[in-house]
């Protein structure tokens, strides 16, 4: 290789770097997760339903029934045994940590029942932080998941309920510190800024370490349970909603959240039971689990992202997907905000919205089939996410809408915040997720 | 030799909600980069975790789990990059976004190298964005592709060499035809 080709090879390399270099980093999306979980569980559904379940007992042996149950007695048994081995709280954790675990919040005391002992714990699978030089004690706050677990040096010494903050004592080094959420999870990308957080401190409490950005550290938005049926008890359901403490608008927003479970549960349980009455014979029970992704990371606003599975047994029906809702909260006043009031005039943005969103969709320049969902006075009021990447936007299916099911049938477009630059308000919160 | 109770303890062991959080963030990532497309690359992730929770049990080493998972993400990834070249999507030019700052030469160049990416081979792609994108060497490329490491360097070589050829087509190209 020449010396020319060399450099060319030195300037294409810098230049593929910088092009990727930007997707790298690119979070997850925020209804990723559970949309994966509900296509597993519908198609493990399927396969459970009559058809699959008599084909595969046909083909089985006794053998290998033998073998079914043995390993249905490993599934039982083996999760208990690996957690304890992973996660050991025997006296070298209380000694290493000296843990003492302060309840300084009780938000969300209705929402989390008895502790769970540390020695089933799911570890973190984050990679452990090293704790700095000189640091005595760790504080740790939960302000978004059901249990956060802290571990000292490979040690679980404690597990927060959401809103609770522990102290912990470190006295052996070097020693590193990992916090968790209930799954073993770092934290979610819905709560990247909020949950876990922890601070590290020197003898003289200056903080030396932290894993996020200072920012909505003051509030906490924690699962709540929901559960229920329709007056008939064929459709149950059965879901955690995010519930807001330290707000200046605490009431209005939860006010609204629980208004909005409750207003979905109730649409889809009759949904579900319209479908059921369809049925040649109508029998079967119907349920309705949900994912509600509380997002603090703008400062000034709660982005609330909701997804719905509804399922109807024996044998579910095809074609029910998910059913998916948005809502954006001004932390300030707890008014829901609109997509509108991301521009400095609302007419101009809508029209810059409007036609992205249908550029994005593959329609014709009217709309074609979603004119009516994406004209500029309609997205004023259409379910929107904000995202870093930009505005999320959700349509019901319009081909569907004469469904009985047309709600559960939706579409989604991703509008770049290049493409809306010009029209974006200057002192809108948005500026802060396009950061993240 | 793996034993069989070996597999057993992989699949049985994990939920599948704590699978899909554990290899989800890895699977967009690898997505996102071989197909610099973070909308496509919520299908492909969402396609490959499903695929992977279903097929867990053909994972005979848990260690091999890393290189197990990007070969179905890849395998995901060529399908789509070949969906693509056979159906090419326009090219998103926001109408609304006002000509100036963001026409700087860099952007432009930006662009160029998008295009020429976008004409490389889906294999060249996905070996371009684990080398560029998640900043792997040709070995770790190999191990996780299930390739000689002769075959991910032949790969990068040609991939650069039709890369620089078709930005130096560009750049002789006529303004107007930008």
């Amino acid at each position: 290789m020449s010396d020319m080709d060399a450099r060319d090879d030195g300037r294409l390399d810098r230049s593929l770097s910088a092009c990727y270099g930007d997707l790298a980093g690119a979070p997850v999306p925020v209804r990723l997760h559970g949309r994966i979980v509900r296509t597993i569980q519908a198609r493990d559904a399927r396969r459970a339903s009559g058809h699959g379940l008599r084909r595969g007992l046909g083909r089985l042996a006794p053998a290998a029934l033998a073998v079914v149950f043995v390993a249905a007695v490993a599934v039982a048994v083996l999760p208990w045994a690996q957690r304890g081995t992973i996660a050991p709280a025997g006296p070298t954790a209380s000694a290493t940590a000296g843990a003492t675990g302060s309840a300084t919040a009780s938000a969300t005391a209705s929402a989390t029942a008895s502790r769970p002992p540390l020695a089933t714990a799911v570890p973190p699978t984050a990679a452990p932080t090293a704790f700095p030089a000189g640091a005595t004690r760790i504080t740790a706050v939960n302000l978004g998941e059901t249990w956060m677990t802290v571990t000292i040096g490979g040690n679980v010494v404690g597990q927060l309920a959401c809103g609770e903050t522990g102290t912990y004592a470190v006295t052996a080094y070097p020693s590193t510190v990992q916090v968790a959420n209930d799954q073993g999870g770092a934290s979610t990308v819905l709560v990247r800024h909020s949950a876990p957080m922890w601070w590290i401190y020197r003898p003289d409490g200056f903080t030396v370490a932290e894993t996020a950005p200072p920012v909505n550290r003051d509030y906490a938005a924690c699962p709540t349970p929901y559960a229920g049926s329709d007056p008939s008890g064929v459709v149950t359901w059965s879901f955690d909603y995010p519930t807001v403490t330290g707000t200046t608008a605490d009431a209005a927003i939860n006010s609204a959240i629980s208004a909005s479970a409750e207003r979905w549960a109730g649409q889809l349980a009759g949904d579900l039971l319209t479908l059921r009455a369809a049925r040649s014979t109508p029998t079967g029970t119907g349920s309705l689990t949900g994912y509600w992704a509380a997002d603090t990371s703008i400062p000034g606003w709660l982005s609330i992202s909701v997804s719905m599975n509804p399922t109807l047994d024996p044998a579910p029906v095809d074609g029910i997907p998910m059913w998916t809702a948005d809502l954006v909260f001004d932390l300030s006043d707890g008014h829901q905000v609109g997509v509108d009031e991301l521009f400095t005039k609302p007419a101009d943005g809508l029209a810059v919205l409007s036609a992205q969103t249908r550029k994005l969709m593959g329609l014709t320049a009217d709309g074609g089939i979603y004119a009516a969902a994406t004209t500029p006075d309609a997205l004023a009021s259409a379910m929107w996410y904000p995202q870093c990447d930009g505005v999320r936007l959700v349509f019901a299916d319009p081909v569907k809408a004469s469904l009985p099911t047309a709600s559960l049938y939706q579409t989604e477009v991703l509008i770049p915040w290049s493409a809306l630059k010009s029209v974006l308000a200057a002192d809108s919160p948005i500026h802060s997720v396009k950061r993240c | 030799m793996k034993l069989r109770g070996e597999v057993v303890d992989l699949s049985a062991v994990e939920t599948m909600e704590s699978f899909v959080h554990r290899v989800l963030p890895e699977a967009y990532r690898l997505a996102t980069v071989m197909l610099r497309d973070p909308v496509g690359a919520e299908d492909v992730a969402h396609d490959a975790v499903v695929a992977a929770w279903e097929r867990r049990a053909s994972l005979r080493d848990p260690d091999a789990l890393d290189a197990w998972f990007a070969r179905i993400v890849a395998n995901k990834c060529r399908d789509r990059l070949r969906d693509r070249s056979r159906h090419p999507i326009a090219e998103l030019t926001p109408e609304a976004e006002p000509r100036g700052a963001d026409t700087s030469t860099a952007l432009a160049d930006r662009d160029e190298l998008g295009r020429a990416l976008a004409a490389l081979t889906p294999d060249e792609q996905i070996v371009l964005g684990l080398r560029f994108g998640r900043d792997l060497e040709v070995r770790e490329i190999a191990r996780r592709l299930g390739q000689p490491e002769g075959t991910i360097k032949s790969r990068l070589h040609l991939a650069r060499l039709r890369l620089r050829g078709a930005l130096a087509a560009s750049r002789t190209r006529p303004e107007e035809t930008r």
